[in-house]
């Protein structure tokens, strides 16, 4: 039913996008053509769900759905053209201060109006009801979401971003030097003559214990910055305390909530890599996001890898 | 079944599901995501400081299988046995340990504690364990006082104060849930019931509640029998049966809110076993309360096995094992009994 709706809204959209074509006749026909020098160039970019994006000048007012788009525009220095946010979005720090619009899976649909964005970009866990609803206020939504891969993120979020932002000059530089780093740091670990084993730490203790599987993207950076996961042979992300007794890793990752706690619960603390003091914290937020701050993400890792060797 | 064999069979069957848990239990401890060879498991159990084997080894046996395996085996135990309770005191084949909200109590409990204050432990029990407990008491006490003590005469009311305060509480679980999406995960697999974190402090807490629970559930097996055949008979004997009621139920809430505070809230054994064995073993509760506990270990000793091997090295909630096993077990039983004739065992 829902998928019926949807094909509906497409098609509704799409005659609707044709007859205006055909009623506006020369006029938008020239403005759509990119290299034209006459009128404002448009911004047009393809988003996550091969929606084409359009505008007719940068985004002034954008409401950002998703840490990783918070991030990306203040990486991209357009930081004032932000109006809204997430409760999530909490890097850099400038982004405080913006009014915030709800989670990340409920944002305020209400809230988003008030601002009068001319802008919203959402990423993942994003719902097509939310979607729909905003597109029914006439509101243009871009969805620009990172395929699980190192620099994924530079052409399906920095990148596109960047031209609705009118930003593009900017990107091209932040890519740069996104590559700049991430070559920097792979080359360190082509030097590393030790692989050590590597355990992340996702959940512990009560709720039983999770980790980074490896068909998982943090699997795969634990492998990139030189380390083994030693759950690579597991799927998802569900792992148990017997198992990871047994595989004892030399290093563990822990987020920063666990600190200290994991280190003095019973049975984790006998573990070797906590009795030899290998437990660090990683900033998940810098590698799972897979914004600007993913080469910060690996640097963070293959640093901790370099210090095992 | 039913026939004069029968009785003989009855009699030795308490005996028959004991060495039943043995087997379970041995099995249990032998198992695992990790494969330890059977040589060394018996070696290991027997002699731990021989320091042949390496020390991994060790610490899984010692420190995760066997604590587990005895949590599981009294976890399963307690829940049965307060099911059984349930079912003859309220003459009701659907009566359960958690009917009286005390899943929900525990399950808000839980969650609050998830929420406010997710770590640390008292006395070796996981806050979050400790307030999972406090929760089922407080649920158990609110409803005996809302429903009042003639509900004791009147089980209907009893139940019905059981599924408000119910509601209350999964509503209050479902308001936290909504304003900490971030937390929904812990507090869904809480729900779900595991015992992937027990140690000893665990099992040592459930043998301090649980085991003079049991014992004392048994004792008034003979009361029950006659609770369970109308208060009329229990009148005519010179018992109070308002008075039974609540020592009973009381009874049920604290070994079930144990349990409860060291596995999350894991479905069906409390239900499942103690109907299947008054249906093999007929309603004499002394018999049954013990088979009760012995089965309901057998189950959750087997069901815990699956759930740490089935997807290994992951595990899944123990509490979606119980009730995939026990499911059908329960539609097929209740067939044969509508053939039959007769549901209330």
């Amino acid at each position: 039913m829902r998928r019926f709706r949807f094909l509906f809204l497409v098609f509704a959209l799409v005659l609707g996008w044709t007859g205006s074509l055909a009623a506006s006749g020369q006029a938008d026909a020239v403005s759509s053509s990119s290299s034209h020098k006459k009128s404002s160039k448009s911004l047009v970019v393809r988003d996550f769900h091969g929606r084409e994006i359009q505008l007719d000048e940068p985004a002034q007012r954008v409401v950002a759905l998703s840490p990783v788009i918070t991030e990306t525009v203040f990486a991209l220095e357009q930081g004032n053209s932000l109006v809204g946010k997430t409760e999530y979005c909490d890097y850099p720090p400038e982004a405080q201060g913006i009014t915030t619009i709800g989670s990340l899976r409920e944002p305020d649909i209400e809230a988003i109006a008030a601002l009068e964005p001319d802008l919203v970009v959402a990423s993942a866990h994003f719902s097509e009801e939310h979607l729909r609803q905003l597109e029914a206020l006439g509101i243009t939504v871009a969805v620009l979401m990172a395929p699980d891969s190192l620099r994924g993120g530079q052409e399906a979020v920095i990148r596109p971003l960047a031209t609705l932002l009118g930003a593009e000059d900017k990107a091209k530089d932040l890519i740069l030097q996104l590559n700049q780093q991430i070559d920097a740091e792979l080359e360190k670990v082509k030097s590393f003559q030790f692989q050590p084993r590597v355990y992340y730490v996702v959940g512990f203790g009560d709720g039983g214990d999770w980790t980074a599987g490896g068909d998982t993207f943090i699997g795969e950076m634990i492998e990139l910055a030189g380390g083994e996961n030693i759950a690579q042979d597991t799927e998802g992300w569900s792992f148990s305390l017997e198992a990871l007794v047994a595989r004892d890793p030399d290093v563990i990752f822990i987020p920063s909530w666990a600190d200290g706690v994991f280190q003095n619960s019973p049975v984790y603390s006998d573990l070797r890599a906590v009795q030899s003091g290998n437990v660090f914290v990683v900033d998940e937020n810098t590698i799972v996001r897979q914004g600007p701050r993913i080469g910060e993400g690996l640097a963070s890792l293959v640093s901790i890898v370099a210090q095992m060797q | 079944m039913r026939t004069t064999d029968g009785n003989a069979m009855k009699r030795f069957f308490p005996m028959v599901l004991f060495l039943l848990l043995v087997a379970a239990f041995l099995m249990a401890v032998a198992v695992g995501s990790h494969p330890i060879p059977l040589k060394a498991v018996t070696s290991i159990l027997l002699h731990p400081g021989a320091g042949e084997w390496p020390h991994s080894w060790v610490q899984i046996l010692w420190k995760l299988r066997l604590p587990r395996a005895l949590a599981a085996m009294m976890v399963g135990g307690v829940l049965a046995v307060g099911g059984g309770t349930c079912q003859g005191l309220f003459r009701n084949p659907l009566a359960e340990p958690y009917l009286l909200g005390i899943s929900s109590g525990a399950s808000l409990g839980a969650a609050l504690a998830i929420v406010f204050l997710p770590f640390g432990a008292f006395a070796g029990l996981s806050v979050i364990g400790l307030a999972a407990f406090l929760g089922s008491l407080v649920v158990t006490v609110t409803v005996f006082s809302a429903a009042g003590r003639g509900a004791f005469r009147l089980p209907a009311t009893l139940l019905l104060a059981g599924i408000a305060v119910a509601f209350l509480c999964q509503s209050g679980v479902w308001l936290i849930m909504a304003l900490n999406r971030d937390q929904v995960e812990r507090i869904t697999f809480w729900t779900l019931g595991s015992l992937s974190s027990v140690g000893w402090s665990g099992v040592m807490w459930l043998a301090l509640i649980t085991a003079p629970v049991v014992l004392a559930q048994m004792a008034l097996g003979r009361v029950l029998d006659v609770m369970s055949t109308g208060h009329d008979g229990a009148h005519g004997l010179g018992l109070d049966p308002s008075r039974m009621a609540l020592i009973l139920l009381t009874l049920t809430a604290l070994g079930t809110a144990a349990a409860v505070s060291v596995a999350g809230t894991i479905g069906f054994i409390g239900l499942m076993v103690p109907h299947f064995l008054r249906w093999v073993i007929g309603p004499a509760h002394q018999r049954l309360l013990l088979s009760s506990w012995l089965g309901g270990g057998i189950l959750l000793l087997l069901a815990d096995a699956i759930a740490r091997t089935v997807t290994a090295p992951g595990e899944i909630p123990v509490g979606v094992v119980t009730a995939l096993m026990g499911a059908p077990f329960l539609l097929v039983m209740a067939r044969g009994k509508q053939q039959s004739g007769r549901l209330d065992g």
